[in-house]
């Protein structure tokens, strides 16, 4: 009997017992390293192995077929070669698992003869089995929610947990973005690399991500489809619900060529989908770091309701990079009450600008005062929404960041900010830590914090534009 | 692959309330002669057929005519042209049209995509628009914030707002727009329609060339 949707993806994401079939203990073979993934999540559940060549493979006893374990199945997961998929399919439906992650490659994305013809067969016996592929070809999927990391990337489990879910068409971004996340502390919720979709696609994913508690917003990198309009109606019901971010590739011609080899898929015209996504109410990113970047501002912040912005920044020269990025944007720049101007003109002193960007440099070593700066700019009724731009300069007994303003400026106007910080490692990790726990989102690019702002007043056109 | 004749291509514009530069199809020098005192000097040639889709490269568009000599140039070089270019059994002929000039073109069409399924495209037309390619896509039908969205997207809204500041010739742009994609919707025999250019004038917008494939049969 089939499932219900969300059961079968509850399944998935929060299986009890997974039965990895094709674990080795050879440190070269993808099933070794996707037992590593599971062992070293902090899973909860239990894990199975299945390998008919070994009494026991990292220290868990390994069995020789599924039949053999006497417990029922929730999620196996298949890192065998792709000749062996289909039977081994068969056999997870004798034991009644409905979910099933195929790593294995060698299916319609290979130039092997019968790659094409094994995919076919894996879709119909699925479909006789009533069962649900992610795969073939891909990494896997992570839950960071779940602590599973059903994927033959251990590191994934380094990911802090967040509210963004990641939906992929390529496994590669979304190692690029892994090492970008752990990096700049970025917070994902799922990842799931689709691969040669088989039957599983975005518009399967997507109104379970929808509806889950945890998954604050929701990134899709996106190569091509074969049947776009039911991805934009997906993302339309979607859109109601979250915020939606999508990096979508194949602008011209050769990235387009590329994609066919890729995961089997068909990448269409990029105008089409450019109208299409916007169309029904996906933000646009531009390359892999701001798909990632604006999603998780998505994640933490609210909408920007409005479109002025107030700059306040340690030096000059960054407010200036900030603001013309804003104008491209179409932000304004906000004009301050006359409230804040008196009060401004009596923190700061005359030799810096005390008008919007808010140019902190003179009264850098004073963290008090610097706050003070930070509260009154966040509660004048003419700003919608902040940018904070710090930099690293002289040493930490100089400047010290003024977490405990920003943090109380932060949640008592409940106004969108953003933060554009560099540091060195090991500088500030600390404060930067707390600044996020606090839920603002840091760039270490000034572009990435601007266009952060403007996914967040994109959503809020959005909802308005779909009349929620 | 057909393509739609000039009568044809009128009737079904007329109907969809989508309006055409005012022109007349003839076939003699003498009628071309009477359309153009009718219509008054300056005006366009242009020669139509079912057989020809791309008549700019074949030469086939005489602009700004002004007198009766010039006329009959044009006259002789598109009526060579249309016996020499058409089969018998193509329908051709010879269309006058007014001349218009302004310095606002658009282009605007509606195709069906292979797997999106019925697309509208907008974008700006003229000499810019192969430099520039605002040009800007949505997939039918459309809700009213999508031809905002268009206008906005291909920064037309800055051209309108200095050039034509009579907010009306904006409303009969997004009117174009939204008539194009109801015929469109209506008519699934209708594969492809392609206006352009589109002028935006101060006395209101005009589609100059409107061309319609149709399946067969």
């Amino acid at each position: 009997m089939l499932m219900k949707r969300k059961e079968v993806w509850d399944c998935f994401f929060y299986p009890q017992r997974v039965a990895i079939i094709g674990a080795s203990s050879s440190s070269k073979k993808m099933g070794y390293h996707a037992l590593k993934s599971l062992k070293e999540c902090g899973f909860k559940g239990k894990v199975f192995v299945v390998n008919p060549k070994y009494e026991e493979i990292l220290g868990v006893k390994s069995y020789p077929s599924l039949e053999a374990i006497s417990e029922s199945i929730d999620l196996a997961i298949m890192v065998i070669p792709s000749r062996e998929v289909i039977e081994t399919l068969h056999q997870c439906g004798k034991k009644g698992i409905k979910c099933v992650l195929v790593i294995s490659a060698g299916f319609s994305e290979s130039d092997l003869f019968e790659g094409e013809e094994l995919q076919e067969r894996l879709k119909k016996v699925a479909e006789e089995e009533g069962i649900k592929i992610i795969g073939p070809n891909t990494f896997g999927f992570v839950n960071l929610d779940g602590n599973l990391n059903a994927s033959f990337t251990p590191s994934f489990s380094l990911l802090r947990k967040g509210g963004v879910s990641l939906v992929s068409q390529s496994g590669g971004i979304c190692h690029l973005i892994l090492a970008y996340a752990i990096r700049e502390n970025i917070g994902l919720n799922k990842i799931v690399g689709l691969g040669n979709r088989v039957n599983t696609d975005f518009w399967d994913l997507l109104p379970y991500l929808s509806f889950d508690e945890s998954t604050k917003s929701i990134a899709l990198y996106l190569e091509g489809v074969e049947e776009p309009r039911r991805l934009m109606e997906a993302i339309k019901e979607t859109v109601k619900l979250k915020p939606l971010v999508v990096y979508k590739t194949g602008k011209f011609q050769k990235a387009d060529e590329a994609a066919k080899s890729h995961t089997g898929s068909l990448a269409g015209p990029y105008r089409i989908y450019e109208g299409a996504l916007k169309q029904y109410g996906a933000i646009l990113a531009n390359d892999p770091l701001e798909l990632i970047s604006v999603a998780e501002a998505l994640s933490l912040q609210n909408l920007l309701e409005g479109n002025r912005i107030a700059v306040i920044t340690l030096v000059a020269g960054l407010g200036m990079v900030i603001s013309d990025l804003l104008e491209e944007y179409g932000f304004d720049l906000a004009r301050f009450s006359e409230t804040t101007k008196k009060k401004l003109f009596e923190l700061m002193p005359p030799y810096t600008i005390r008008t919007n960007p808010v140019d902190l440099g003179y009264i850098a070593n004073n963290k008090e005062v610097c706050g003070e700066v930070i509260k009154t700019v966040f509660e004048d009724q003419n700003v919608d929404g902040i940018i904070l731009s710090y930099i690293y300069s002289w040493s930490e007994d100089f400047l010290e960041l003024p977490v405990e303003a920003i943090c109380e400026a932060m949640s008592k106007t409940r106004k969108p900010s953003v933060m554009c910080l560099d540091t060195p490692p090991g500088i500030w990790e600390e404060e930067r830590k707390r600044l996020k726990e606090a839920g603002l989102p840091i760039f270490t690019r000034p572009d990435l914090a601007v266009k952060a702002l403007f996914g967040l007043r994109e959503y809020g056109r959005v909802r308005k534009r779909f009349k929620v | 692959m057909k393509l739609l004749f000039y009568p044809e291509t009128e009737s079904l514009l007329k109907e969809a309330d989508i309006p055409l530069v005012p022109g007349k199809l003839v076939s003699s020098e003498k009628e071309a002669f009477e359309a153009a005192e009718e219509i008054g000097f300056p005006v366009v040639l242009k020669l139509v057929s079912t057989a020809i889709v791309h008549k700019n490269q074949i030469g086939g568009v005489i602009l700004n005519i002004i007198n009766q000599e010039e006329l009959k140039k044009a006259c002789k070089d598109l009526f060579n042209k249309g016996k020499t270019l058409c089969e018998p059994k193509e329908k051709w002929g010879v269309l006058v049209q007014k001349m218009i000039n302004e310095t606002l073109e658009v282009v605007i069409g509606a195709y069906r995509d292979k797997s999106f399924g019925p697309i509208i495209m907008f974008g700006l037309g003229g000499i810019f628009v192969e430099i520039l390619k605002k040009v800007s896509f949505r997939l039918l039908p459309l809700e009213p914030e999508d031809i905002e969205e268009m206008i906005e997207e291909t920064k037309l809204d800055q051209l309108l707002k200095t050039h034509v500041k009579n907010p009306s010739i904006r409303e009969g742009l997004i009117t174009i727009i939204s008539n194009l994609s109801n015929l469109f919707l209506s008519k699934p025999e209708i594969k492809e329609v392609d206006f352009n250019p589109v002028f935006i004038g101060k006395s209101g917008c005009f589609v100059a060339d409107a061309k319609i494939i149709v399946f067969p049969g």
